[in-house]
């Protein structure tokens, strides 16, 4: 190696980047692949819908009992009309834009800070890089408690893949698996919200009752305006009664009407939301497609930010040089590539 | 390894001052309030959805292009890695082109297939009643 000479520029083998800076860009290559391959396939489901016409019934409110008698409710008028099925917006499933919107400005503050992280290490301010990267961390936990909180809100909602009854059909003629399914789904989970009634009526000695000793009970005990009531007058309905004059059961599709009064009248009381299956359609391949999606970028944050607590340590060993600035300026990128995923996340799943 | 570290010597440049970063941090800040009103104004007062969405998309790829430009440093860097980026971008495309007329000929037969959907239904009218 000579010094003493005026340095040529040597003919180098290979990229004019660092072997480090390569490698990283190729993971992100791959990772574009990744996250286009779960778009791509997000935005082809979603624009699917629509492309079958099937019926559905959504229950309105309104005085026209009279010309359509179709179903009784208890106690309130109205009927069921058929609607077009659309893909769910986010207020259908409790998705809330705004915590989107936020979570999206903490990501980018985020990818400012470990820029300036970047930038500071390069200006041999070791501190502050080190402080950079500290608010960097602590930003994108920020991220990851907030995305923690929408999931348990999805959790209490049964917003969950398999737990949404969305191929419900009118009539128990056309009945399919997937309603009948729901029926004794929804039918179990009424039951186990109505133990406190069952309770009662067990501690009296009747540890059978049936369903109109529920109804019976929950109206005496809490009203008729409650969501206990509520619940066990449509597990009432649910099922077919011959005795004391036919009435035919609720088929699949009212079922789904109903526990979504249900819901829909306890958060208007500002209840915790009793555990029943909502009725939305394609909910499932919403849900499927927002965890899916959501979840493997708050897998890929984590890892991000496990990167960031490994450099604090570092620094904390006293071992962060400014010669280190190509591993601020590696995981930069990554960092960044994550921001630009949930940069194209929050419009898809959020706001269109 | 014959590959030596030296810092920002050999992108040919001394990074962009602290300035560019936070004008570009507030104008994706700004980015993301601007969808987020366009969004309200969507479902609130009336603008169409379609221009909504157009409005929307371009402001996300807006906003990613200026982290890929600025913070991810493309805008410097890019004659190095590009020979990386095009293909991936060219094989995403691709795949999409590729899967949709697979995926469009299922839905179809799907739907042909499926004894459960119905014909389209006009709005006022009733599902079919029980027997």
């Amino acid at each position: 190696m000579a010094h003493a000479v005026a340095e040529q520029p040597q003919a180098h083998m290979g990229l004019p980047l660092h072997n480090g800076k390569l490698a990283m860009w190729l993971f992100l290559v791959t990772e574009i692949m990744f996250f286009t391959a779960l778009i791509g396939t997000y935005l082809l489901l979603r624009h699917s819908v629509g492309a079958t016409p099937a019926l559905e019934v959504k229950l309105v409110k309104g005085d026209d009992q009279k010309e359509h008698p179709a179903v009784e409710h208890p106690g309130e008028p109205g009927r069921y009309e058929p609607v077009a099925k659309e893909w769910p917006r986010p207020v259908d499933v409790h998705l809330e834009e705004w915590i989107g919107a936020g979570n999206t400005f903490v990501l980018i503050c985020s990818s400012v800070t470990v820029v300036l992280a970047h930038w500071a290490l390069l200006r041999r301010n070791v501190r502050q890089a080190v402080l950079f990267v500290a608010v960097t961390l602590v930003l994108g936990a920020v991220f990851l408690a907030v995305k923690a909180y929408e999931y348990n809100s999805k959790y209490q909602h049964s917003v969950l893949p398999g737990y949404v009854g969305d191929r419900l059909l009118t009539s128990d003629r056309l009945e399919g698996p997937t309603g009948q399914q729901y029926k004794d789904r929804v039918r179990q989970q009424m039951l186990d919200a109505l133990q406190p009634v069952r309770a009662e009526l067990a501690a009296e000695g009747k540890t059978d009752p049936t369903v109109d000793d529920l109804v019976h009970r929950a109206e005496e005990k809490y009203g008729s305006e409650t969501t206990l009531h509520r619940i066990a007058a449509v597990l009432g309905r649910m099922d077919e009664k011959t005795e004391g004059g036919y009435r035919p059961a609720l088929s699949p599709a009212e079922v789904g009407a109903e526990v979504m009064h249900i819901l829909h009248e306890a958060e208007e009381a500002r209840e915790a939301p009793p555990r029943l299956s909502p009725y939305i359609p394609y909910g499932n391949m919403w849900a499927s497609c927002y965890f899916i999606m959501t979840g493997f970028h708050a897998f890929h944050v984590l890892g991000g930010l496990v990167v960031f607590a490994g450099i604090l340590v570092f620094a904390a060993r006293g071992r962060l040089t400014p010669q280190h600035d190509w591993l601020l300026e590696n995981t930069g990128l990554y960092w960044h590539f994550v921001d630009i995923v949930w940069i194209f996340l929050f419009p898809l799943l959020y706001l269109v | 390894m014959a590959d030596t570290h030296d810092g920002h010597a050999e992108s040919g440049h001394h990074g962009p001052k602290v300035q560019t970063y936070l004008v570009i941090g507030a104008a994706l800040a700004g980015f993301t309030a601007v969808s987020f009103v366009v969004n309200y104004a969507v479902s609130h007062y009336g603008l169409s959805s379609t221009a909504g969405f157009w409005i929307i998309l371009t402001v996300a790829v807006v906003k990613a292009t200026l982290v890929v430009l600025y913070f991810m440093h493309l805008i410097w860097d890019w004659r190095k890695v590009l020979f990386m980026i095009i293909p991936a971008l060219i094989l995403g495309a691709m795949w999409w082109i590729v899967m949709t007329p697979d995926i469009v000929l299922a839905w179809d037969r799907e739907r042909k297939a499926d004894p459960f959907a119905a014909a389209p239904v006009e709005s006022g009218a009733l599902p079919p009643q029980h027997p």
